[in-house]
């Protein structure tokens, strides 16, 4: 086993991907870096538009569908359920993903194969946004191009966060009979109420928890915010707890679903923008 | 008269034991087929007669030549895992059914499925809280199959130790501590199912629907030799287990050692389940349905239900993998998901040809 576990095959890889264009031989493949990419996750996705790299990509996942475009790419399937040999037959240089990609074997697979795997760390808040722009640009030899976009994003943000000063947000994702699911710290749904300028009201626990009616009358939220509610909000409004909040009452429940708001990605502006005017318009 | 003449004549005409054995020769080659078929066919699209060059290269060729890569790297250890776990799972399902003399059992019912679940579950959420600083890509390879492999085992100790306090094994109390015990790792599961984050909860969902995407040479080294025991030991006790089926006093009355029977069966099974759960996750429907559907083709004798179960049994799940490779690549679909979507109606519609038949009293 041992002697064909480590080695390095890229140039046969190579070999087949340029098996067509014989006028590409040794002296290209040594220059060539990282210009075939399979992206597994929005965000990424969307950087790699934003600087202009999207030639580079050779497939997408599922969580891609920005822009438009991207969705008619190859897709490589759910970035957690990834296959070596799905991935394999886009013969890309680089597998650009976040650490929730998997499963770790199919990783492996990848990286024996010559596969370059790049597992950026996401941290959902503008500074980490910013990050990770600075690291795929880094990545694919973009710096500078990933600097001002970066800087870009930072301005556009800090022009349009922190608007509703401390007012009471509630995330709930809508779990069908089985109630509702309450967003706490470390989730996309705390960062995008902290930019925004609300209060998470939940922030005492981490994570999605069923929440207790009676928590939910005491936290007493001025804007309620639902996922997965398939845009129908007409049955939430009626919930025993949902309906007796301030938020309910006065007309203050959103559905976050089939928008962008949680992508964390180069619009990020766009969706504290939209959500700030949403509510702005109903206070 | 004729009738009778036609069937003397057909059986003198066929010798016995050809018309004994060719539905195992016909899986046997039913079998050939779907590895072939499997090894061909994937994202990448290969020729056949690229298929035979870089078989007939050798593994040492995967360091220059990209097909050889894809075989026998990718290609081979997955389809002869799924043929090694389809064969293990269905036997093991075939010989349960006997031992509890119940259709309706499957291998899941001696604790093995449940407790290699709750182990799987435990390092999932607790992993990282567990094994703070040594948790990387190694661990996350290594402890978690070990870990359920180990869980399915402990489990299965622990339900066949409540089912013979008495000295002697009771199948009904065997039945019963292996649903008892179901319940109190479901019940343990849910706990842990509720602290899980949201990155660990999708982990979980993705685990119980199985996959065979992550079968690599030493994993398929480390779980063969498991499938391998319970797929050629398990056929060897059909006289046994065909005396089991008149009832536990008849068949100690033959000299069949009912004790020591069932705790074979019991122990290979489940090294045989806590294997493939370890290697592959959660497949449900292979030990369950296919026994079963080759008890309606064949009947109950053992000597050929159980090799002919291993047989269907690999063959299906090679399939089955093929499918769940191919449909949509470059991404793949889980394959419990395609055994259960598959096998199900089809075993439906068996059932009530048979039920027409009335076969079932």
């Amino acid at each position: 086993m041992s002697n064909f576990a480590r080695y390095n095959p890229l140039p046969a890889l190579r070999h087949l991907a340029m098996a067509a264009s014989l006028s590409l031989t040794l002296a290209a493949s040594s220059v060539m870096a990282l210009e075939r990419i399979v992206v597994a996750d929005g965000a990424l996705t969307e950087i790699l538009y934003a600087l202009g790299e999207e030639s580079r990509i050779q497939g997408v996942d599922t969580t891609s569908t920005y822009p438009e475009s991207a969705s008619a790419l190859p897709n490589v399937g759910y970035l957690r359920q990834l296959s070596a040999e799905g991935i394999l037959s886009l013969q890309p240089d680089l597998l650009l993903t976040t650490q929730d990609a998997g499963p770790p074997a199919v990783l492996q697979q990848l990286r024996d194969a010559g596969v370059r795997v790049e597992q950026l760390q996401v941290d959902y808040s503008l500074q980490g946004t910013l990050a990770l722009v600075r690291q795929v640009g880094q990545l694919i030899d973009q710096s500078e191009a990933s600097e001002q976009l970066a800087q870009q994003i930072e301005q556009q943000v800090q022009a349009v966060a922190g608007q509703l000063a401390d007012l009471p947000m509630l995330f709930v994702l809508n779990a069908g009979n089985r109630g509702l699911l309450a967003s706490g710290t470390d989730t996309r749904a705390h960062a995008l109420m902290q930019l925004v300028g609300g209060r998470n009201v939940f922030a005492d626990f981490s994570g999605y928890k069923p929440m207790t009616n009676e928590a939910v009358l005491l936290a007493a939220p001025q804007v309620v915010l639902v996922s997965h509610a398939d845009g129908d909000l007409s049955l939430l409004a009626q919930h025993p707890a949902l309906s007796l909040t301030p938020a309910a009452q006065q007309g203050r429940l959103y559905s976050a679903d089939h928008r962008d708001w949680l992508v964390f990605g180069p619009r990020l502006a766009d969706a504290v923008a939209e959500l700030t005017a949403l509510i702005q318009a109903d206070l | 008269m004729t009738i009778q003449w036609r069937q003397a004549q057909l059986s003198q005409g066929l010798s016995p034991v050809l018309s004994f054995y060719w539905p195992l020769v016909a899986l046997s080659l039913l079998l050939a087929g779907s590895l072939l078929l499997a090894l061909s066919k994937g994202a990448i699209v290969l020729s056949a007669e690229q298929v035979w060059q870089a078989l007939w290269r050798g593994p040492a060729a995967s360091q220059y030549d990209p097909q050889a890569l894809i075989l026998w790297q990718l290609r081979l250890p997955r389809v002869l895992m799924a043929a090694l776990i389809g064969a293990a799972l269905a036997v093991s399902g075939a010989a349960v059914q006997a031992v509890f003399r119940n259709p309706l059992a499957d291998p899941g019912l001696i604790g093995v499925s449940s407790g290699a679940a709750l182990a799987a579950i435990i390092m999932i959420v607790l992993g990282p809280v567990l094994f703070a600083g040594y948790w990387g890509l190694r661990m996350q390879l290594y402890a978690l199959p070990l870990a359920a492999f180990v869980g399915g085992l402990l489990t299965t100790f622990l339900v066949y130790a409540m089912a013979s306090l008495g000295g002697q094994t009771r199948v009904t109390m065997l039945l019963l501590a292996g649903i008892a015990i179901a319940a109190l790792t479901g019940a343990i599961s849910g706990v842990l199912t509720y602290l899980a984050d949201d990155t660990q909860l999708r982990g979980l969902t993705f685990w119980s629907m199985g996959s065979l995407a992550g079968i690599t040479w030493p994993m398929f080294y480390a779980t063969a030799p498991w499938l391998l025991l319970a797929t050629l030991l398990l056929p060897c006790c059909y006289a046994g287990l065909n005396a089991l089926l008149l009832g536990e006093n008849v068949a100690s009355h033959l000299g069949v050692n009912a004790q020591w029977l069932k705790r074979g069966v019991i122990v290979l099974a489940a090294l045989a389940v806590g294997a493939s759960v370890a290697a592959a996750g959660m497949i449900g429907f292979i030990g369950l349905v296919v026994p079963h559907i080759m008890r309606l083709w064949l009947g109950p004798d053992h000597q050929r239900l159980l090799p002919a179960s291993a047989l269907a049994g690999a063959s299906l799940l090679v399939l089955a993998d093929l499918a769940a490779r191919t449909l949509i690549a470059p991404a793949e679909v889980p394959i419990g998901i395609i055994t259960a979507l598959v096998g199900s109606p089809f075993f439906i519609l068996l059932l009530l040809q048979q039920a027409k038949r009335s076969h079932f009293t």
